[in-house]
């Protein structure tokens, strides 16, 4: 790709010091590059290092080993944190411990009047913020009266008002219920659509049938990648490194053991059903005829 | 029947009560759970069903209504909440918010250790809990615990409440934010457990994958009541209800319904996947 990336991760080691003697290797020689306009999804069983690589990509990790750029600027850069931080947002799983205001608009201002925004964009960024996630009706409301899900949409709207070109989900869906988890997934496709870069980190496989392209995680390096259709036709594989495929997949797969005819390489619940639909057309005519 | 290991009948709970912002929480709820059961509870955000477990062991009191746990009256003031506590072991969906030890073997002989068992004794619990809930004793008991994943530190609080001996284990959401095999090792070792230790199991959770393959019952709550009983066929074969009280269902009832709502001649209720692969081939192949 000639595109210059957004966010490039060149050998990155990371290690967390558990006593003087004994260091835990996380993340071991990765390379990640993250183009503008692309929803990347990271997988990976729990410890494999995934969780921590998302945290090198705005900078609150920084590399033991090798360098963490986005848009040129080297994450260790202390003096210039800020700026990778306004243009890399992040989310994180709980959405109680990212609320900071007692008032919906307030939290959603608060990284502004930290950056010294002045009050006429100040409002326009919120407006503009819980526009994009639906959330406007709610700009006066305490935000722990909140459901899981709305208060997830409020911390991605806090993150939007700092505009930036590339949001990161650290598995911002796992503690929600599905209504929920399908809101904050109608939002980032939303968001997608209209330009922004997307990196999830999510162990719900369906969401990771959204993305562009996926990367899998095991023993803090990648070991595999691909578009997701690539990547959930290695069932075995995937399950050897303690992950999964969407239902859809595993049901499509099992038809097609029986029925060959019926396409093995299916992701999404809708294909599910088109192919259904496809082979009970052509069953009808082979019998009518 | 016996008489059910925990019986709630008729409870309600409202938050800031005789405030402005008062909320009911809870709308006289009854529900029994029979000793040796497994037992989904289900729910949109908001349903009421945190705050029904928090009486289990205690942690609420009824307002009104009453709550009897294996012979206990929760509503009393005077009875012996430790023993309460020791009976019915809870575990939140935040491990975080039950890890206070620095070290993991530490952690999971705290409680054991407060009731003043002998040495060995803890030790052995210890070993026993971290076994159950797959944490290798000699690898895992001098790790710091802020240096666990998250799966990890769910296995730790676990273990951390079975080494206590409970009858009863109530568990909030138990496999939020673990990876599949995680997930799926965790809910065999919990079925193990109720099966063959004879633990009395009751979980709240919102992923559906979840319920289905682990209760035998579930309670679908809604607005501060139980609307609803039955088993995870009946609760997903009902599309109607499921829709009604915001309810997500398996994947593979997703698409299920997406066929039946197409004119599909097909059974909803079929949600594991080998099923619902039999449903298909069944339509397509005639």
């Amino acid at each position: 790709m000639s595109m210059e990336p957004i966010i490039r991760v060149e050998n990155v080691s990371f290690t967390y010091q558990v006593s003087q003697d004994q260091q835990i290797p996380v993340l071991q020689n990765i390379s990640l590059e993250v183009y503008p306009g692309e929803y990347l999804a990271i997988i990976g069983h729990n410890g494999s290092g995934k969780s921590t690589l998302s945290k090198h990509l705005n900078g609150i990790l920084t590399p033991k080993e090798g360098d963490v750029l986005v848009n040129g600027i080297n994450t260790k850069e202390k003096a210039r944190i800020h700026e990778v931080r306004s243009r890399v947002g992040m989310v994180f799983q709980h959405p109680d411990n990212q609320i900071v205001a007692t008032i919906v608009e307030d939290d959603v201002a608060f990284g502004l009047e930290n950056i010294g925004v002045g009050l006429e964009e100040m409002k326009e960024r919120v407006d503009f913020a819980l526009e994009a996630v639906g959330m406007s009706a709610f700009r006066h409301r305490p935000p722990h009266h909140l459901s899981g899900g709305q208060k997830q949409r409020i911390a991605i709207a806090g993150i939007l008002a700092m505009k930036p070109q590339c949001l990161v989900l650290d598995e911002a869906t796992s503690m929600l219920d599905s209504y929920g988890r399908q809101d904050i997934l109608a939002v980032v496709r939303k968001l997608h659509g209209e330009g922004m870069t997307i990196v999830t980190v999510t162990h719900h496989m369906s969401e990771v049938a959204e993305a562009d392209r996926v990367v899998v995680m095991e023993g803090g390096q990648i070991v595999l990648e691909g578009t997701p259709r690539e990547v959930f036709a290695h069932q075995d594989r995937l399950r050897e490194l303690h992950l999964d495929v969407p239902d859809a997949s595993r049901i499509a797969a099992l038809v097609h053991a029986e029925l060959p005819a019926f396409a093995p390489d299916l992701i999404h619940n809708a294909e599910v059903v088109a192919e259904v639909g496809r082979l009970y057309v052509r069953q009808a005519e082979a019998s009518g005829s | 029947m016996t008489q059910p290991i925990v019986d709630v009948q008729k409870l309600s709970h409202v938050y800031m009560q005789g405030t402005p912002l008062s909320h009911v929480a809870l709308n006289e709820v009854s529900l029994q759970v029979q000793a040796g059961e497994c037992l989904a509870i289900i729910g949109h955000t908001g349903s009421g069903k945190s705050t029904l477990i928090q009486h289990f062991n205690g942690l609420i009191r009824p307002q009104s209504g009453k709550v009897i746990v294996n012979g206990m009256d929760v509503s009393q003031p005077k009875i012996d909440i430790r023993s309460l506590r020791r009976q019915v072991g809870l575990v939140f969906q935040n491990p975080e918010d039950q890890l206070f030890e620095k070290l993991v073997g530490d952690d999971v002989a705290y409680g054991p250790f407060k009731m003043g068992l002998p040495l060995e004794e803890v030790k052995n619990r210890v070993k026993w809990a971290m076994d159950l809930v797959g944490l290798n004793f000699q690898e895992m008991k001098d790790r710091p615990t802020y240096a666990l994943s998250g799966g990890q530190k769910r296995k730790v609080a676990l273990a951390g409440v079975l080494s206590l001996q409970p009858k009863v284990l109530v568990l909030d959401e138990p496999t939020a934010g673990l990876d599949p095999r995680s997930r799926l090792e965790l809910l065999g070792r919990i079925r193990r457990l109720n099966r063959e230790e004879g633990l009395t199991v009751i979980f709240v959770s919102h992923n559906m994958e979840e319920v289905s393959q682990l209760a035998d019952r579930v309670y679908v709550m809604a607005n501060g009541k139980a609307v609803c009983e039955g088993t995870p066929r009946q609760i997903f074969g009902n599309q109607e209800l499921l829709r009604e009280h915001h309810i997500g269902t398996p994947e593979s009832v997703d698409i299920l319904y997406r066929l039946r709502e197409r004119g599909y001649d097909i059974n909803p209720g079929a949600f594991l996947p080998e099923e619902t692969a039999c449903e298909i081939l069944k339509l397509i192949q005639r």
